[in-house]
């Protein structure tokens, strides 16, 4: 009975570490991903609740080329070429948010889809908003600055008549 | 000529007019227009915006009137012509920052700069009203043109939605001049609701005088440091700068006076018949501008709550303490809200003078409400 425990417990272990993360390996690529576009012949390689990974064997050239001219009457598509990725995100109402094609894979590249969520809308509004406070605390801070070198280097005339 | 003729002739003509092309939307749209026009000539509410606005209004929603679309030959008619270079380019709110900043003294604000501080925390209804505005199935540049709102300053709310959603700006610049003329009524409850009688009887200060160095200075400083930390919206601050500048150095008083009387009522007559024509039945009778009225409305609301909340998490930290009864001009309506919190000041404590410093708190909150549009605009840059 123990070896029986025993042998069930180290399959189910075997079985869950041998699992791909979240399931679906060279499972069968969708055509639309929450109505992103899905380049045909790729590997889907990772699927988790708000983004899928797809690998292709080809340049990233090739797949930024396809995207593009698929995108190309989609006005809301913003394209933010970064170091890594050239990041398309969505700022109209899709239910995609972003579709990263990531560069320096040689032949490979891969394609990560990111489903509209409102943890990017939470985020980036605290940090807009904390964005507002720092633009005007360094104006408080230099206009306290200047306040203060004013009245060091040219005293008003009260100051000075009390001088006298 | 036969009877048959006759007829034709007749139908030919009444073909002309606008009665065969009339919707069940005109009418509504006139009553819009006139229900605009009966604020500014009998309430007196805004008059210098609503009078062209809703004089707008009842022009363009009249079927075949050449008046907002274009030409057989490609031009822009007259207020499409006004609309398109005035507003869709930019330029009408950019004057009007100009103006502004030559009518506006700082001095409050530069004797008083922590006062920066509630014009930044008054934007939070800004950023909270973004998150309802997509929850309520708007996309994310229609959500950030109908959060600026909440700031109360009427150039700001063109300039973004010009740029971001310009099907929201008549919507949008409606709402941001009539929540900015209704202050007393929406803002003294929530002055009243967030404060006790003994904040209420803080008294203030009174603020030192500023040199004329240090007000020339203003504007460069200024300048540079939105320049730097939220270049997407200097068009606005860099005119509002000039202006400032124009004003205090007193070497150019012609120009000056140019920019804040002459210039600023022209524009004010383009930018108020522009946005009104922009009032059309077919994009003004649809769900969006009708829930951007109730969306700018909690924007305005927490808007003023942020900075009274601002004021009070400051009183923590500082020895002079501050009266949060000047939280609520840290939106940027201007003057009514220094004024509503000297005469709420003045309900509980005759002698409290607290006009200077709302002033400052509400100099900063038009500082504050285009460095909260640059934060939003830099979003899709």
């Amino acid at each position: 009975m123990k070896i029986a425990t025993y042998v069930i417990f180290v399959g189910l272990m075997l079985g869950l570490a041998l699992s791909p993360d979240q399931g679906c390996a060279n499972a069968p690529l969708p055509d639309k991903q929450w109505e992103a576009p899905v380049m045909p012949g790729g590997t889907l390689v990772k699927t988790e609740d708000t983004a899928v990974y797809i690998d292709y064997e080809m340049p990233y050239e090739k797949v930024l080329a396809w995207y593009k001219q698929v995108l190309k009457d989609y006005k809301d598509g913003k394209y933010r070429d970064w170091t890594d990725q050239m990041y398309i995100e969505d700022q109209g109402g899709a239910k995609w948010h972003s579709i990263g094609i990531f560069k320096g894979g040689g032949d490979k590249t891969r394609v990560k889809i990111v489903k509209d969520n409102l943890t990017w809308v939470f985020s980036t509004l605290l940090i807009r908003f904390a964005g507002v406070f720092v633009v005007l605390c360094i104006l408080w801070i230099l206009l306290n600055i200047s306040g203060a070198a004013m009245k060091k280097f040219f005293p008003s005339e009260e100051v000075k008549a009390k001088a006298h | 000529m036969s009877g048959n003729e006759i007829w034709d002739l007749f139908i030919g003509t009444l073909q002309t007019t606008g009665f065969p092309t009339m919707t069940w939307q005109h009418p509504v749209m006139w009553a819009v227009g006139l229900f605009f026009l009966y604020m500014a000539i009998v309430k007196d509410f805004e008059p210098l915006l609503l009078l062209p606005i809703g004089f707008g209004i009842f022009l363009v929603n009249f079927p075949n009137t050449p008046l907002f679309g274009y030409s057989d030959t490609g031009h822009p008619e007259l207020l499409q012509f006004f609309y398109k270079y005035g507003i869709i380019w930019e330029v009408i709110p950019c004057l009007i920052f100009l103006g502004l900043g030559a009518m506006t003294d700082f001095e409050p604000l530069i004797a008083n700069p922590k006062m920066l501080l509630i014009g930044a925390g008054a934007q939070l209804g800004v950023f909270v009203t973004f998150t309802g505005t997509i929850l309520a199935g708007f996309t994310i540049k229609e959500a950030a043109s109908v959060g600026i709102i909440g700031g109360a300053d009427g150039p700001t709310t063109i300039y973004l939605t010009a740029k971001l959603a310009p099907h929201l700006l008549s919507a949008n610049t409606l709402a941001a001049y009539s929540y900015m003329s209704m202050v007393p009524i929406i803002q003294a409850p929530i002055m009243r609701f967030m404060t006790n009688d003994k904040e209420r009887l803080i008294k203030m200060k009174v603020l030192r005088k500023v040199s004329r160095t240090e007000k020339i200075l203003f504007p460069l400083v200024c300048g540079g440091i939105i320049a730097l930390l939220v270049p997407a919206v200097m068009p606005l601050m860099g005119m509002l700068m000039f202006g400032n500048l124009m004003r205090v150095t007193g070497v150019v008083k012609r120009l000056a006076d140019t920019a804040a009387n002459q210039m600023m009522d022209i524009v004010t007559i383009f930018l108020g018949l522009s946005v009104g024509a922009s009032m059309q039945a077919h994009v003004f009778l649809t769900y969006k501008p009708m829930l951007v009225f109730g969306l700018g409305l909690l924007d305005f609301v927490v808007c003023t709550a942020g900075g009274i909340l601002t004021v009070k998490v400051l009183n923590l930290f500082v020895k002079e303490k501050i009266n949060p009864l000047i939280g609520n001009s840290g939106v940027s309506a201007l003057p009514m809200s220094p004024r509503l919190s000297q005469v709420i000041g003045q309900q509980y404590d005759k002698k409290n003078y607290l006009l200077m410093h709302a002033m400052a708190a509400c100099l900063a909150g038009s500082i504050g409400s285009p460095a909260a549009a640059g934060m939003l605009l830099s979003m899709f840059e």
